[in-house]
């Protein structure tokens, strides 16, 4: 694909970002996925209702769309199959084009190095053209001497903390690479490949090494990952045969735990790190789901929580304002209490969340995107649902929010990015989830169903009965008015 | 003419409105005949006698079993409200599921009691343990007292108080069916697996329709006899091996119409599938239908125990009415 290079000047990429960031210190809106190295998911403004603003399409190849969206400055950028698009935020309109090698559309992260912006993503479907490359973010020019060479086609996407960006590929590396150089400052081998971007915070690596989730028509399959070949410290980290979560050091690579997720455990959400703590759901092979939360520094277990769907691995949980929130496959947005995992709401939606993770705008609203393409709103207080998009043609995947836009990476053969601001004039809606018992409701189509039921059955097949000569089974001696007092 | 009246008089053994021969064997049966020892699997792959089933025809029992049911409002009444505490229970534990769920609610065990072990095991820790401990005797009781319902109508009464309370006795021996179920499940499945997905499902259905094969007469056989825990498993097992593979065919019916033919009426006028904590009445009304076809099932497996009972009598049995 031909290269289409826009010329943006370095002074306006920067300045205007700072009015809002998801990760402190980030010098951009949304830099990453979920705003953070931590997934912290987290955004000021702006609130719900909001309105279509614009949409940018990009081209699907086979099940390949478009990657969750990050934002640098005023531009919002988003890798497909094969190329990255940078988008003017203001109007949609394509900035520049970059080709890529085609592959897995993941995640980019947008970093600053020595003032100036660069814009980092993974190409490539194989063990020969797999790469983390980094260009300028004004120039589209290689910031690196080489693109950096991963072992295996990779699904993790980037993640950046200070100055250094983390990927992970499907036969288990995890590679940490020094921003400005592009030379590996470290790399170690997992027992499985990392399926999703890589969780950091507060110096330490985590990651879940497992095998690629397929979901079909007939059944949800993992595909193992590539047996993992000998590392340069000749050391495989994880739980053998079993899934396990695996905290680094950011600095060494060096293993800092390993915890075995629960028997039974075939995938996982991505985790995330907040305070002292680090939570994930699990999913066994039934695609009953738990939420577990463990101490960030050795990996105790503090609490578990059953009940959920499954979780993808393309998912995150968020935590904000107090409360944990988990977005399960099977369409449910809850909201757990961290401190003991108590469930405080749920909204069943009965529509397949599978790329989207929550992202909570205000501490009062929790956004969360659904298969059949509706961006939807839940006040995070009531649990009621307060908004929702038109539906549109394939899911809504990886959100991303400045102080203006909300920005959703759509599925689908027109799917893309689609942007909403917020609508002064629209309406909130106040809808219950289907899963609140309403007594009346309840009593009442049950009432209704029991007397069809009764009429439909007992009155014909009554008549049938006593009209049918029956067998005679006479009862047996002892079992008669002896039993009414008790004494049989 | 009383229900009552008709029980002693006019009515007429299964066996005799098939085959006069059978006739014969009844009554022989009833004073000396013993069953051979069948073994372990023998009533499922030894020898089978030959001719018509002591037990009567397969559609006999099923017709009778939802003319009986049908035909009773208090059986009736009974199952319905029991499907709606089911559910009521399970959406204050918090559990988040579809109407489908109303089409095994009511499964016999030990297909029922391994629904109630998925909710409880939703749960977690100790309040699982508990919860499951309740559900599992929540359903022995109803079970048993439907049971003793079906089996007054049977006997030739209206299905009374009187009835449901005969029935209670068969509390302990459902627990137990709901735990030898349940285990043989749990620890059958665990096996399983090493066959690979397509195997081991196949594997699982045959483990349900074996297990009721064998303890599906259990609660009857409680009702209408005063056995222990042993002696009665024996006698649901002689019994079974009395009608061998045609006993087979009838639970693996079972288990095929509710694990299969259901869901799938179910998915083709798109009842229930949504996660919700009220029911539409559609969703109802299929629940219900499906609480019929279960209940059905237990009446038509009582029927076919007291078809089989004269035949399988180590001693006689004694009735008032003869």
């Amino acid at each position: 694909m031909a290269v289409l290079v826009a010329f943006v000047p370095i002074s306006l990429l920067a300045p205007r970002a700072l009015g809002q960031s998801a990760e402190p210190g980030s010098a951009f809106a949304w830099p990453q996925f979920q705003g953070g190295a931590s997934h912290p998911g987290t955004a000021e403004r702006p609130p719900p209702p909001y309105r279509q603003s614009w949409s940018f399409p990009v081209a699907p190849v086979g099940q390949q769309g478009a990657s969750a969206p990050v934002v640098a400055a005023d531009e919002a950028v988003v890798v497909g199959p094969a190329a990255v698009y940078g988008i003017d935020l203001s109007t949609g309109q394509e900035l520049w084009t970059l080709a890529r090698t085609e592959g897995p559309s993941t995640t980019p992260a947008v970093a600053t190095v020595k003032g100036t912006p660069i814009l980092l993503f993974t190409e490539g479907s194989s063990s020969s053209d797999s790469k983390l490359r980094a260009v300028g973010l004004a120039d589209r020019k290689p910031a690196w001497p080489a693109p950096f060479a991963l072992g295996e086609q990779s699904h993790s996407g980037v993640t950046v903390a200070g100055d250094t960006a983390f990927v992970g590929d499907d036969a288990g590396h995890v590679f940490a690479v020094d921003l400005a150089t592009g030379k590996e400052r470290w790399s170690v081998q997992l027992n499985a490949g990392v399926q999703g971007p890589i969780t950091v915070a507060d110096g330490t690596v985590f990651a879940v090494p497992q095998g690629r989730l397929a979901i079909g028509t007939a059944a949800t399959t993992v595909t193992p990952s590539p047996s993992p070949s000998a590392s340069p410290s000749g050391q495989v980290i994880g739980e053998p045969n079993r899934v396990s979560l695996v905290a680094l050091s950011t600095s060494s690579g060096e293993a800092a735990w390993v915890v075995p997720l629960p028997v039974g455990t075939v995938f996982t959400s991505l985790p995330v790190v907040a305070g002292d703590s680090v939570y994930l759901a699990v999913t066994d092979g039934a695609l009953n789901g738990e939420l577990i939360a463990l101490k960030a520094t050795d990996g105790a277990v503090r609490w578990v929580h059953r009940g959920v769907g499954p979780v993808w691995q393309t998912s995150s949980p968020t935590l904000a304002g107090g409360a944990v929130y988990v977005a399960d496959g099977r369409g449910g947005l809850w909201k757990f209490g961290p401190a003991n995992g108590s469930r405080l709401f749920d909204f069943q939606f009965n529509e397949f969340i599978r790329r989207s993770s929550p992202v909570v705008v205000g501490v009062t609203s929790v956004l969360v995107g659904l298969g059949d393409g509706r961006l939807v709103a839940i006040d995070a207080s009531s649990g009621h649902e307060v908004w929702e998009s038109a539906s549109g043609p394939g899911l809504v995947g990886g959100i991303a929010v400045t102080g203006d836009l909300v920005l959703a990476a759509t599925g689908g053969l027109r799917g893309g990015v689609v942007a909403y601001e917020q609508d002064p004039q629209g309406d909130l809606i106040d809808v219950t989830s289907p899963s609140v018992a309403d007594p009346a409701h309840l009593l009442g189509n049950f009432a209704i169903a029991l007397v069809a039921m009764m009429v439909l059955l007992a009155v014909p097949l009554g008549y049938l009965s006593r009209r049918t000569e029956a067998p005679d089974f006479g009862e047996p001696e002892g079992d008669g008015d002896d039993d009414e007092d008790g004494s049989g | 003419m009383t229900a009552k009246k008709r029980s002693k008089g006019k009515g007429r053994r299964p066996s005799q409105a098939r085959t006069s021969s059978s006739s014969a064997t009844a009554t022989a049966g009833r004073t000396s005949e013993a069953p051979p020892r069948p073994g372990l699997f023998g009533g499922l792959f030894g020898r089978r006698p030959t001719g018509p089933s002591l037990l009567g025809r397969l559609t006999t029992a099923l017709g009778r079993g939802f003319v009986v049911v049908g035909g009773s409002w208090p059986i009736l009444l009974v199952s319905f409200v029991a499907l709606f505490g089911e559910w009521a229970v399970l959406i204050a534990m918090g559990t988040r599921t579809t109407p489908r769920f109303l089409v095994t609610s009511m499964a016999l065990p030990p297909i029922g009691s391994a629904i109630d072990y998925q909710s409880a095991q939703a749960l977690g820790g100790a309040a699982g343990i508990v919860v499951g401990f309740v559900l599992l005797v929540a359903r022995a009781f109803v079970v048993a007292v439907l049971a003793g319902l079906i089996i007054g109508v049977l006997e030739g009464r209206r299905a009374s108080l009187r009835d449901a309370r005969r029935g209670l006795r068969a509390i302990p021996f459902v627990v137990a069916v709901n735990v030898v179920g349940l285990s043989a499940l749990l620890v059958g499945g665990s096996l399983l697996q090493v066959l690979g997905f397509g195997l081991q499902f196949l594997g699982n259905v045959m483990l349900i329709a074996g297990l009721l094969h064998f303890l599906g007469f259990v609660p009857a056989i409680a009702i209408r006899e005063r056995l222990g825990l042993i002696d009665t498993l024996r006698r649901s097992r002689a019994a079974a091996s009395l009608a061998g593979g045609q006993q087979f065919t009838f639970c693996l019916l079972y288990v095929v119409a509710l694990l299969f033919v259901l869901p799938l009426v179910g998915t083709a006028i798109g009842s229930g599938g949504l996660i919700t904590a009220n029911p539409s009445v559609s969703a109802w009304l299929y629940g219900m239908v499906a609480t019929y076809v279960n209940i059905s099932f237990l009446a038509a497996l009582c029927y076919r125990w007291m078809a089989a009972e004269p035949h399988l009598a180590t001693q006689p049995v004694r009735r008032r009415s003869r």
